[in-house]
């Protein structure tokens, strides 16, 4: 099944690709720790909803070598709960930037995600996992967006 | 000096003949014609020197070619003749036969009495000698005789040198030729395998070989030596052998970086060269390629011939120098044909980023939008089955883009990955999926791993599709020294011919396991399903 959230980011794309390339402990939202010592795997949570009421999971990002194009940057991204699913997705997709103007940024996530519960869950998905995986999908875009402009922020104060 | 009028014009004659003729040959001639009628001997003769001291070249007068024929070969200068090489003076002798340093004649020599001989010397060097015998008319040659002769032979000594400087001054434009026609090859992108063709062909005939070949460490099997190129004598029979680098002499010359020069190579006992143990060959030389190429170039005279001289083992340096920057250019060559297609798959990959998987991408989001608002259940299983077929083709692009394993290989093991499969087919299928999988087999499959996941998620897919089965079996043992990959079935079966001519999938996965090096079977029938099985070499 498809998702696909985005947010802006009010930074220059250099800025926010220099953020988003050189360490994933800055801008992973929720991050636990490094699940291996190379930093490739990372135990983060993720989830969605606010302050009052809010459903979170622990998972195990995965991030891939990023790709240049010539007008974006793109980095593979994937996760897979730990322990048992719950109503959380393993996901597939690609953590995207591209630039909108001089000093703006825009983040999207299009990811493949594969609903919980087996045959189950595909049935449920539909009314109900789907709005999970895109709340959360939101959820985590806009927390990067926001991990990527504060980074973008403190790096102009040094 | 007093010389005679007549004699000056004939002295003047031979001057001229060396200015107008190119022929060494002829100039000498004319030489030992003019001091014979100058001197009225009846017979006179020059002989020019070769490397070796003894005579080289022999130039004759008054002897009929019967008279040569009779007499055998020329006089190499021992006795008189050596005298005037060896004490390089003028000599007068009334009888030679009375003369101690004389040798004697060979048979069916001319009676010879009177002796006047003289050094053929210019620049302070001597180059042979001529002399004269037979004074006609009188017991023996005279001062005015000598004077004449000293001038011929000074004559004679100049057109030797302008003949060696001329040959040396060509050779070394033959040289410069050949190092500027290897140097074009190279730099005009010829293919390694021509200009190591082009540097032996050149290399042996200018250094005079019998024979020249290039050898270089095998890549395969760094203890070898494969013979590139070959020429000249023998050279098919010696081209055809590997040697080994240990007892030969090419791994010496490669382990050492200093050339070899032999004067008789039939005589080393560094028999697994092939030149050596071929027994033909007497001179040779061998010298090491530079620049980070394992190799030596080697001519060879046959036996008996004669010694390479240092400008030869300089000049087959050269060639060798040439030789390594071709082999250098032809691996730099490789390397960037490599990047080229490692640009290319970068370029295709990101064309298919940006095009295909974007629309795949929003094809499924809107199926997946007219799944939600259709209200028909029935539309929207099967929509959902579509967005999961583009969800799956989405996955293999982007593991091919981003150079990674098949998704469910990513963070597994190929046993792990084979069940992670099955988990997957019983998700989306409802089928009772089995496993057994021998975990060693997988691990010796790890290189294939791709290949073999590839193969298992193609048949479960038909196995959900088509074979109307509730439960399956994926197994993975060893049998017979290969891996056996089967997946069975209880399903209605079918025709695989049949079905061989509906699509591509029985197609593509025959073809997937005959390039691992295994081959397909499929049993099928209504009573007991189906069984696809894959015989692959581990």
């Amino acid at each position: 099944m498809f998702v696909r959230a985005v947010a802006e980011i009010d930074a220059s794309f250099r800025e926010v690709e220099d953020g988003l390339l050189r360490d994933p402990a800055e801008w992973v939202p929720g991050l636990a720790a490094g699940a291996d010592d190379r930093g490739e795997r990372l135990l983060a949570e993720v989830g969605f909803g606010g302050t009052a009421f809010r459903m979170d999971k622990r998972v195990e990002v995965r991030l891939s070598e990023p790709v240049r194009f010539p007008a974006k940057v793109v980095l593979p991204l994937s996760w897979r709960a730990t322990g048992a699913p719950g109503l959380f997705p393993a996901l597939d997709g690609d953590l995207e930037l591209a630039p909108l103007g001089p000093a703006r940024t825009q983040l999207s996530l299009s990811a493949n995600y594969r609903p919980p519960l087996g045959k189950l869950g595909g049935v449920a998905d539909r009314a109900l996992l789907h709005r999970v995986a895109e709340g959360t999908v939101r959820d985590f875009v806009d927390r990067v967006a926001e991990g990527l402009l504060r980074r973008v922020s403190v790096s102009s104060e040094v | 000096m007093t010389v005679p009028v007549d004699r000056n014009a004939a002295l003047l004659e031979a001057g001229l003949a060396l200015s107008s003729e190119l022929s060494l040959p002829a100039v000498l001639q004319r030489i030992v014609d003019l001091a014979a009628g100058i001197t009225r001997a009846r017979y006179c003769a020059l002989g020019v020197i070769g490397p070796d001291g003894l005579i080289q070249e022999f130039v004759p007068h008054g002897v009929t070619s019967e008279q040569r024929h009779a007499i055998g070969p020329p006089p190499v200068g021992k006795g008189l003749l050596g005298l005037l090489i060896s004490d390089a003076r003028p000599y007068r002798i009334p009888d030679i036969s009375k003369d101690p340093r004389s040798v004697g004649f060979p048979p069916n020599h001319p009676p010879m009495r009177s002796f006047l001989g003289a050094p053929v010397k210019a620049y302070g060097r001597v180059f042979g000698n001529i002399y004269l015998t037979e004074k006609r008319g009188a017991e023996e040659f005279g001062q005015e005789d000598e004077d004449a002769l000293v001038i011929l032979a000074t004559q004679a000594g100049v057109a030797v040198e302008n003949a060696r400087l001329y040959a040396e001054s060509r050779r070394r434009e033959l040289r410069l030729e050949a190092v500027r026609e290897v140097s074009t090859a190279i730099l005009s992108g010829a293919d390694a395998e021509r200009v190591l063709q082009l540097v032996v062909d050149r290399a042996r005939e200018l250094v005079e070989g019998d024979f020249a070949a290039l050898a270089t460490v095998s890549e395969e099997d760094p203890g070898t030596f494969v013979q590139r190129v070959a020429v000249g004598a023998h050279a098919r029979a010696l081209s055809a052998v590997p040697f080994p680098a240990e007892g030969s002499i090419s791994g010496a010359v490669v382990e050492s970086g200093q050339p070899v020069t032999l004067i008789d190579a039939s005589a080393d006992d560094r028999t697994a060269q092939p030149l050596v143990a071929a027994g033909l060959f007497g001179p040779a030389m061998l010298v090491p390629l530079r620049a980070g190429v394992d190799g030596t170039l080697m001519v060879a005279r046959e036996l008996r011939g004669r010694t390479f001289a240092e400008d030869d083992l300089a000049l087959l340096e050269t060639f060798a120098a040439q030789a390594a920057v071709a082999l250098e250019h032809e691996r730099v060559q490789r390397d960037l044909h490599r990047l080229a297609i490692v640009a290319d798959r970068e370029r295709i990959a990101k064309d298919l980023h940006d095009g295909a998987i974007q629309a795949l991408f929003a094809v499924g989001m809107g199926l997946q939008a007219t799944a939600t608002v259709s209200g028909d259940p029935q539309v929207e299983r099967r929509v959902a089955q579509s967005v999961e077929e583009i969800d799956r083709v989405i996955r293999d692009l982007r593991n091919y883009i981003f150079g990674l394993r098949p998704g469910v290989l990513a963070d597994r093991q190929l046993d792990q990955a084979l069940r992670r499969i099955a988990e997957d087919a019983e998700e989306s299928t409802g089928l009772v999926v089995a496993t057994d999988i021998d975990p060693q087999v997988a691990s010796l499959l790890s290189a294939h791993a791709a290949d073999v996941v590839q193969l298992v998620r193609e048949a479960l897919s038909n196995v959900g599709r088509h074979a109307n089965a509730s439960t399956c079996r994926v197994s993975l043992r060893r049998g017979d020294g290969m891996a056996v990959l089967e997946i069975d079935d209880d399903g209605g079966g079918f025709d695989p011919d049949e079905a061989a001519g509906r699509g591509s999938g029985l197609v593509n996965m025959r073809a997937r396991a005959e390039s691992l090096g295994g081959r397909m079977a499929i049993a099928s029938s209504p009573e007991d399903g189906t069984r696809i099985t894959f015989d692959l070499p581990l």
